[in-house]
């Protein structure tokens, strides 16, 4: 089983490589849906291990899935915005994102 | 009445939903804040009717069993939740009267509202989880409001990547500890953790400190911080820093008190991190031009100390924990009174002036006497000025310093010398406001603050006054959570 956990935290790892490291907003938000996906996956592989079918574990996976659901469209929305207002996605030409 | 635990959740989920709809089919401004006040009074009501606690409700979803749990806690954090959120939509029937959409703001003040009380009443950390994200993804929404300006979208955008992170996080530490566990309910999960692998202790109690550590806004996670209660409207401020963060402290809190017995120290990174909150707060609060953002890094400060407080309390329990416990929650509830004022306050200027800099609010408080004198007694207290409710906090807090004794004594210096640097961005802004000799151009044309936003000020002051010289008032609803933490942290 130890393998799958590997890749989980390799997808976590990649998610917080694409918010920390790119500049581009839309990269940045693929980056934070790597994340939530393979957390959401980890639960799920977890509730497998377990044994159970429709537990905790799935549940949890289910609404962090919910969750990360609403976050993207409500970053997707506020990025478009950013883009009529400024015409780029990248986060080093908008003013008070720098540092 | 006997009522069940899940009431006031329910109440201001159904409120969110009904009040979206009618600020939709009868787009009248007042009344649709008025409208949603409603849920937030029963939902007070609700509260009231449980004190001082008992109770606990099952449900499942799914097939799995979830449990909501009445205790001295989440009273504590529903009363404090809710009444700031009462006084905030009387403040924004007159504030936000020209925004468009006020039924979705309201709404999502409402779920926001929800969110923080389920985090108090969540009996395993399952609920604690979705509550937390239940109470995050509003006020995401609620930063950009104002969506036609581009500092509100940019700060929700840093707001939004950082918080969502950190909430991941905070799921992989939970995740971590039911992995080995199996369990999540916290009345049994400390027993259940006892025998847990110490180095899988120590990551996820990591990963709980930095998860939750975004919204408290401990200090190398506070980038967000500034920029979002800046640009937010001055009530959402005001809830962010009087809810969101004080919600975000006990949410970690409850997570990493059930870690206690698997020999991880969580206090000791506590109370270093509270520190540099403290510190990194207020020195930048002293260069800061801007009121709201002046308040905004006073803030982080006022949540080091709270950070600090539950950080002796976890690492000194038998000892120190019934003063620190005492100081934190108090803290809190004093923190949302005088700070969440301070912000409506900052709110009132900015809308009869059009601008938060400092600089161009010279003699403000002479021409709005109300709010400026008003100002001055929550800038009062947020320094911790005898008489006020500040001051009784940070005692209960150095008490449990003094109490843990050795590093709980170099602690509790460090908080009263950052009250003093305090005294140092507070007393400028206080003196350009009230005392200032000339008085700025828009100043002069300051226009007169409507009866609304006066009202909440107004009982502020009277809260802020009454829990300073009467603090047995505010410790009734303090001490039941004291005595739930005491039993919840130091009976595993």
């Amino acid at each position: 089983m130890m393998p799958v956990y590997v890749l989980c935290a390799i997808l976590f790892l990649t998610g917080i490589y694409g918010v920390v490291a790119k500049k581009n907003l839309i990269k940045i938000i693929i980056g934070i849906f790597l994340m939530v996906q393979s957390v959401a996956l980890l639960l799920l592989i977890l509730g497998y291990a377990a044994g159970e079918v429709g537990g905790l574990f799935q549940t949890i996976g289910l609404i962090t899935m919910i969750g990360g659901l609403a976050v993207m469209s409500l970053m997707i929305v506020t990025a478009v915005r950013l883009h009529e207002k400024y015409g780029t996605f990248d986060i080093s030409e908008i003013r008070r994102l720098k540092g | 009445m006997n009522i069940s635990p899940a009431a006031p959740i329910i109440t201001l989920f159904v409120g969110a939903l009904l009040t979206y709809l009618f600020g939709r089919t009868y787009p009248k401004p007042k009344f649709t804040g008025l409208f949603s006040l409603l849920f937030l009074v029963i939902a007070l009501v609700e509260l009231l009717n449980l004190y001082p606690g008992g109770g606990r409700v099952t449900y499942s979803l799914w097939g799995a069993q979830t449990f909501l749990e009445a205790n001295g806690l989440a009273i504590f954090l529903g009363v404090v939740a809710v009444g700031l959120g009462i006084l905030v939509l009387i403040y924004d029937v007159s504030h936000m009267k020209d925004s468009p959409g006020l039924g979705r703001y309201y709404a999502l003040i409402l779920l926001m509202i929800a969110g923080a009380i389920g985090i108090g009443f969540a009996g395993d950390l399952f609920n604690l989880f979705v509550f937390f994200e239940v109470m995050a993804i509003p006020s995401y929404a609620l930063v950009a409001f104002r969506k036609e300006k581009w500092e509100p979208v940019e700060a929700a955008v840093k707001y939004t990547i950082m918080s969502i992170s950190g909430s991941l996080l905070a799921l992989g530490g939970i995740s971590i500890i039911f992995m080995y566990t199996g369990n999540l309910d916290l009345n049994t999960l400390a027993q259940s953790a006892a025998n847990m692998d110490p180095g899988m202790a120590i990551a996820a109690a990591g990963l709980i400190i930095a998860g939750f550590g975004v919204k408290v806004a401990i200090v190398p996670l506070h980038m967000w911080l500034p920029d979002a209660y800046q640009a937010a409207p001055s009530g959402i401020s005001a809830l962010l820093s009087g809810i969101t963060s004080g919600a975000g402290a006990i949410a970690m809190l409850k997570a990493l008190a059930i870690l206690l017995p698997t020999g991880t120290h969580p206090g000791v990174v506590l109370i270093i991190f509270g520190i540099i909150s403290m510190f990194v707060g207020n020195f930048m609060a002293l260069v800061q031009k801007d009121l709201k953002r002046m308040l905004a890094y006073s803030s982080i400060a006022h949540m080091g100390y709270v950070v600090m407080a539950i950080g002796l309390a976890l690492n000194y329990l038998p000892i120190a924990g019934e003063y620190a416990f005492r100081g934190a929650s108090f803290h809190i509830l004093n923190h949302a009174v005088m700070k969440g004022g301070a912000f409506l306050c900052a709110g009132a200027i900015l809308q009869s002036i059009g601008t938060s800099d400092l600089h161009e609010m010279r003699g403000i408080g002479r021409k709005n006497v109300l709010v400026g004198v008003a100002f001055a007694f929550f800038a009062l207290a947020l320094a911790g000025v005898p008489p006020l409710n500040g001051f009784i906090s940070k005692f209960f807090i150095c008490k449990g310093g003094v109490d843990a004794g050795g590093w709980g004594i170099v602690a509790m210096s460090l908080l009263i010398l950052n009250s003093a640097i305090s005294l140092g961005y507070y007393l400028p802004a206080l003196n350009t406001i009230l005392f200032s000799r000339d008085i700025s151009e828009r100043a002069e044309k300051a226009r007169p603050v409507s009866a609304w936003i006066c009202v909440p000020i107004v009982v502020m002051v009277i809260l802020t006054v009454l829990l300073g010289v009467y603090p047995e008032f505010g410790l009734k609803i303090v001490n039941p959570a004291v005595q739930y933490l005491m039993g919840f942290a130091g009976g595993l």
